[in-house]
Formats: C-alpha cells, sequence, structure tokens
C-alpha cells in the first residue's frame, strides 16, 4: 500500500469533515472543557461535593 | 535552501491551513488565529526536533539513556516557573488541575503502555501523523476511538479512590510554591542529566535548544487560551462528533451531559482549543514534512506494527480520558501547574512504559 496515497486521502477526509461541522454548528467562542464553572478536571469533568 | 519535494501536499496544506485561518478568525477572532499558529508552529517545532515522549522514556530503560527524559523534566521545570504565577495572577487563566484517583493510575498505566505499543505518544502520534507515518495513519483513528470509549467509562470510574485535587505546596506564599514544584522538576532533571552523563551518553543540544522553544510555545499557549496545551481532549470531541453522524449516541453518555464537554459536542471543532490546536499541528508537521523530504522515505509498515499500532492506540484513548490527559496535558501541564496528579501520572505511565516495552520484545519490535 501507498502511505502518500492514504495520507492525502485521509487528510482530504478530516478536511472536509471540518469544513461541515464548522458550517453546520454554532461558534460562540473558543474554549477548553476544564474552563466550565465547577470543573475540577481538563476535561471538564465535575468537582464532587 | 529549502525545496518543496511534495508540492501537492504542501499545495494542499496551504490551502485548508488558509481556510480553517479565515474560519477561525471570523468566528474566534485574533484569539483563534493565534492558536492555530501556535499549534502549526508546535507541529514544526516537534517535527524538526524529534521530540518525542515514548522513545525517550524507552531508551531510559532499554540503554539507560536518560539524555531526553531530563529535557522532559527541564521542558515542565521552565513552564513551572512561569506557569504557576500567570495562573495565580490571572483569574482568567486555570492551571491542569486534575483528581488524584484510582482511574488516573489506572490511565496512565494504560497510556504508557499504549505508548510504547504505538510507538507515539498524544503529541508525538499527532506530529508523525502530519508527516505521513503510516503507523501513525492507524494510531491516530484509534486513538480517537479509544478516547471517546474512554467518555463512557469514566464517569463510572471518577469517585473511585478519589482524594480530589492535591495542589502541592498550597498554603504556601506564590514565590514559595513557584520555587518549591520548579525546583522539584529541576532536580529530577538534574537526577536524569547526571545519569545520563555518567553513562556516556551526552547531552543533544539540538534537543535542549527545541525544550526552550517549546518552553516558550507552551508559555504562549496558557497566556492566550487560558489553560494549559492539551492534545488528547482534541481527538475525543473528533470521535465523538464522528461517533453520532454514524448513529451512536454519545450525547447520552454521562460525560457528555457534563458542561464542558457538552458544550464542545455541540459547537464547531474549531471552536475547542485543543481540536483546534491538534489541526494546526498536523498541518505544521505536514509543511515541514513535504519540504524536508520525509514522506520519500515512508515505508508501509508490517502487519505485526499495524496491529500493536491500534491496539496501543485504544489504550493510549482510553487511558488518556481516565488519566486526564497524556505526557503533555497531564504530565507537562500537570506538574507545571504544581497539582500532584502530573506526577503521579508520570511514574504511573512509565510502569506502564516498561510492560510496553517487554510486549515491544515479545513481538520482535526494532
Amino acid at each position: 500500500m501507498n502511505t502518500k496515497v492514504i495520507y492525502i486521502f485521509i487528510l482530504v477526509l478530516s478536511f472536509t469533515l471540518i469544513m461541515y461541522d464548522h458550517l453546520t454548528s454554532p461558534v460562540l467562542a473558543i474554549a477548553s472543557p476544564g474552563q466550565t464553572e465547577n470543573s475540577c478536571a481538563p476535561c471538564g469533568a465535575p468537582c464532587r461535593d | 535552501m529549502l525545496r518543496i519535494t511534495n508540492i501537492g501536499i504542501f499545495s494542499f496544506l496551504s490551502l485548508a491551513g488558509l481556510s480553517i485561518g479565515l474560519l477561525t478568525f471570523f468566528d474566534s477572532g485574533f484569539r483563534g488565529i493565534i492558536l492555530l499558529i501556535l499549534g502549526i508552529i508546535l507541529g514544526i517545532t516537534f517535527l524538526f526536533f524529534q521530540y518525542g515522549f515514548a522513545s525517550g522514556w524507552r531508551n531510559l530503560i532499554e540503554k539507560k539513556n536518560s539524555s531526553m527524559i531530563s529535557h522532559h523534566f527541564l521542558l515542565a521545570a521552565i513552564c513551572c516557573v512561569f506557569f504557576i504565577p500567570i495562573i495565580d495572577l490571572n483569574t482568567n487563566i486555570i492551571g491542569s488541575y486534575a483528581p488524584v484517583n484510582f482511574s488516573l493510575v489506572l490511565g496512565a498505566f494504560m497510556f504508557g503502555f499504549g505508548m510504547q505499543l504505538a510507538n507515539g505518544c498524544g503529541s508525538g502520534v499527532l506530529f508523525t501523523f502530519g508527516s505521513g507515518s503510516g503507523r501513525m495513519l492507524v494510531a491516530l483513528p484509534f486513538f480517537v476511538i479509544g478516547s471517546v470509549l474512554g467518555t463512557f467509562v469514566l464517569p463510572f470510574v471518577i469517585d473511585i479512590l478519589s482524594l480530589g485535587q492535591i495542589i502541592i505546596a498550597k498554603d504556601n506564599t506564590l514565590i514559595m510554591r513557584t520555587i518549591i514544584n520548579s525546583l522539584a522538576l529541576f532536580f529530577v532533571f538534574l537526577l536524569f542529566y547526571f545519569y545520563a552523563r555518567k553513562n556516556n551518553f551526552p547531552i543533544n543540544r539540538k534537543v535542549t535548544y527545541g525544550t526552550f522553544i517549546i518552553a516558550v510555545l507552551c508559555v504562549l499557549v496558557l497566556f492566550f487560551s487560558g489553560s494549559p496545551w492539551g492534545v488528547t481532549y482534541g481527538f475525543t470531541i473528533w470521535g465523538a462528533k464522528i461517533s453520532q453522524s454514524i448513529g451512536i449516541p454519545v450525547e447520552t453518555f454521562t460525560f457528555w451531559n457534563w458542561p464542558g464537554p457538552k458544550r464542545s459536542l455541540q459547537h464547531s471543532v474549531l471552536s475547542d482549543i485543543s481540536s483546534l490546536m491538534n489541526i494546526g499541528m498536523i498541518i505544521g508537521a505536514g509543511f515541514l514534512a513535504s519540504i524536508n523530504g520525509l514522506f520519500r522515505s515512508n515505508n508501509w509498515p508490517s502487519s505485526i506494527e499495524l496491529l500493536s499500532a491500534a491496539i496501543g492506540g485504544i489504550l493510549m484513548g482510553i487511558g488518556a480520558r481516565l488519566s486526564f490527559g497524556c505526557n503533555i496535558g497531564a504530565f507537562l501541564g500537570g506538574t507545571a501547574s504544581g497539582s500532584l496528579h502530573g506526577w503521579i501520572w508520570f511514574v504511573m505511565a512509565f510502569i506502564g512504559t516498561y510492560f510496553g516495552i517487554k510486549y515491544r520484545k515479545l513481538v520482535g519490535f526494532k
């Protein structure tokens, strides 16, 4: 198998998916899940009492 | 003189980078475009300096060469000097803090093991994928799948044996906290540095320069993004969105109903910092690879390498979610923020690495 052909295929497919997702999803502000309130980990897991 | 050896890939990446840059700029302004550019520069830097975690840790166990791992601690020590004051003095900037619990221990072990199977960590998978590595073309999709599986598991295990977040020297003054944490990291750097010298392994000057450049980039990421650089959450959000599109109801998972993940699932992949910077890193590595001719030397890996890359990818994906990140988000971000979970992550991932190397020998990896 040719690595370069597979690489280009994945690259083009990924770019298309990124564009599709971006154009069909809202964008309010750039953020990380860990920046939300009551978050206890970078992935946004909430703090337990 | 620079010569573009893969004009097609270079042109496509330029077009993709420009399009994504423009969309990011229109939606997120300068902050978004700066983070994308930082991702691109990180991709170029990691590939140029071949800044690997997996091979560096393996070198210590297999060859008693601690040169590379000493640089990882130097990187964390430099970052720590800036991270703790920046986090403390800016209410809008948060550190990479996470609970010390069972899932951290288990996940970091899985990550370390998987890292040796796939031959790359979170950032390593990204920049070698960007440069067209056949093994990473397999490892990355499985990393993405694994991280979605991890989102299903995490809520069930996150409270097991949890001690909560533990911040080192929390009750000390800002200056003392910074000194204690950065000196601890610098001390480990020195241990590995002298161990490498004792075993006649010279310190690679080029990697040292790379360490300082990456440290500067990490501080810039912290400043502009509001939190330390993280890689694996970007994979998780990609996987969740793909899963949704093929009918898997990830939005019903507890994880995706937590406010932060819920927000990122509903919004564009370009509005999540980790996802945006990962895209930048792939573009950056691809740019450099298309200039220095790396693609020409890439051969398709053997079946056992591909199978191991797939298993390693899955383990790293699950492990990263359970342990709150990878070498970048958990180890570097955690230790540099003064969080104990970063140190525990390192110890467990290193133990996992040891067993991963045993596996490599078992299947005859070089």
